[in-house]
């Protein structure tokens, strides 16, 4: 897979939720329903993705936005959109 | 791991799935899928038997696949049990199911479900697989040992604790460095979210029980293929072939640069040797087959 590095150009905390809303959409666009929680504790979790999907999204997430996932991290910075969005913002203004 | 099958993957219950009442009333969840010889893949304490899907792609395109949820799992009732409750419910599905006959693949834990079920009802299995078995030739003392750390672990720091223990170990080290953070993380979060704290530590002690007695290996009748990755902590090539030589008869298949789990992490070495292993039974050239091959 091409590595492609996009600078995302939001700053925002809720435009960071709905970058990554539309990437887990992009892996997994049969797994999800219609519309899902964005905001809120365990909303990725509640997802119910596959080990697999969760992945894929993972990896999707580096891949757009140009960094490598630090593998001491809080179990809560994935399991939420909120905490996800916080995390990438913080890396980002590093 | 193949990463080309991740798109395909798939882990939801879904309406090809149904409920089985075993015979103390409890329910247990199934699929059964394809047509021809069936093979019945047997659940371990982590994996559920949705999962099984993504991981017999090809095997279901010539065989019959029988999956089911182990009791306190997944969608089967959250009621524990000794651990020799899995060998009479897997009989009581088989029966309600009229299936005479069928392959057994286990996998770590639950190769002890499927070493027992073959034990004491050989006339109903036609083969059996074993893939990174958690049996000993030499004596529970090391498995035992092993799954304790494990409980003290998950005591300790709670199921992320016990995942960062099991993880580096259970998982190759080819898996682990080409995963790198990403592999780990996502790992992590769906073993977090599919894992209670009580049920993990309830398979854990009942596991416990489950015999290491070499006169179980002896009782096996059926022809037998022990799978395992070359990376595996818990089984060397040395102990398969003691476990081999206890049992009498049957070949091993060495899974290359893999580790504890070769359907995740070798998913179509995995499907091969389930498969040629199944059809050199139906074929009646098994004993013509290598005793050791090592799948590269």
């Amino acid at each position: 897979m091409t590595k492609r590095t996009i600078h995302c150009e939001h700053s925002t905390l809720e435009a960071t939720v709905g970058e990554l809303a539309t990437l887990i959409r992009g892996v997994a666009p049969d797994d999800l329903p219609t519309t899902f929680e964005t905001r809120g504790p365990e909303t990725i979790r509640k997802l119910g993705l596959t080990s697999v999907r969760m992945l894929e999204f993972m990896v999707e997430v580096e891949d757009r936005l140009g960094f490598e996932w630090e593998e001491e991290l809080d179990p809560a910075v994935v399991s939420s959109f909120d905490a996800m969005a916080e995390y990438l913002l913080k890396r980002r203004s590093r | 791991m193949d990463v080309e099958r991740i798109e395909n993957f798939d882990l939801r219950y879904d309406d090809s799935g149904r409920l089985h009442e075993a015979e103390d009333g409890e329910s247990l969840y199934y699929e059964l899928r394809g047509s021809g010889p069936l093979i019945t893949l047997v659940s371990t304490i982590y994996v559920m038997s949705t999962a099984w899907r993504n991981f017999t792609g090809d095997l279901v395109k010539r065989n019959r696949i029988l999956t089911y949820d182990l009791r306190n799992q997944g969608a089967s009732a959250e009621t524990q049990a000794p651990f020799g409750q899995h060998v009479n419910d897997l009989l009581h599905l088989l029966d309600t199911l009229e299936i005479e006959q069928t392959y057994l693949v286990g996998t770590s834990i639950s190769t002890l479900i499927c070493r027992d079920f073959a034990a004491a009802h050989p006339e109903r299995v036609k083969g059996l697989v074993l893939t990174g078995p958690a049996m000993s030739p030499w004596g529970p003392g090391r498995r035992k040992r092993i799954v304790r750390s494990w409980l003290a672990g998950l005591e300790a720091g709670g199921p992320e604790g016990l995942f960062d223990l099991i993880y580096p170990i259970v998982f190759g080290d080819k898996m682990i460095a080409e995963g790198r953070g990403a592999t780990y993380l996502a790992l992590r979060e769906r073993f977090l979210a599919i894992n209670s704290k009580a049920q993990l530590a309830e398979n854990l002690e009942a596991s416990l029980e489950a015999s290491d007695d070499p006169a179980l290996l002896h009782a096996l009748s059926c022809p037998t293929l022990l799978m395992i990755g070359d990376d595996d902590f818990a089984a060397s090539l040395g102990a398969m072939r003691a476990m081999i030589s206890l049992i009498g008869q049957g070949a091993v298949d060495v899974i290359a640069e893999c580790g504890h789990l070769p359907y995740f992490e070798a998913t179509e070495r995995f499907e091969r040797s389930v498969q040629d292993f199944v059809t050199g039974v139906e074929e009646e050239s098994i004993a013509r087959t290598p005793k050791e091959r090592v799948l590269a």
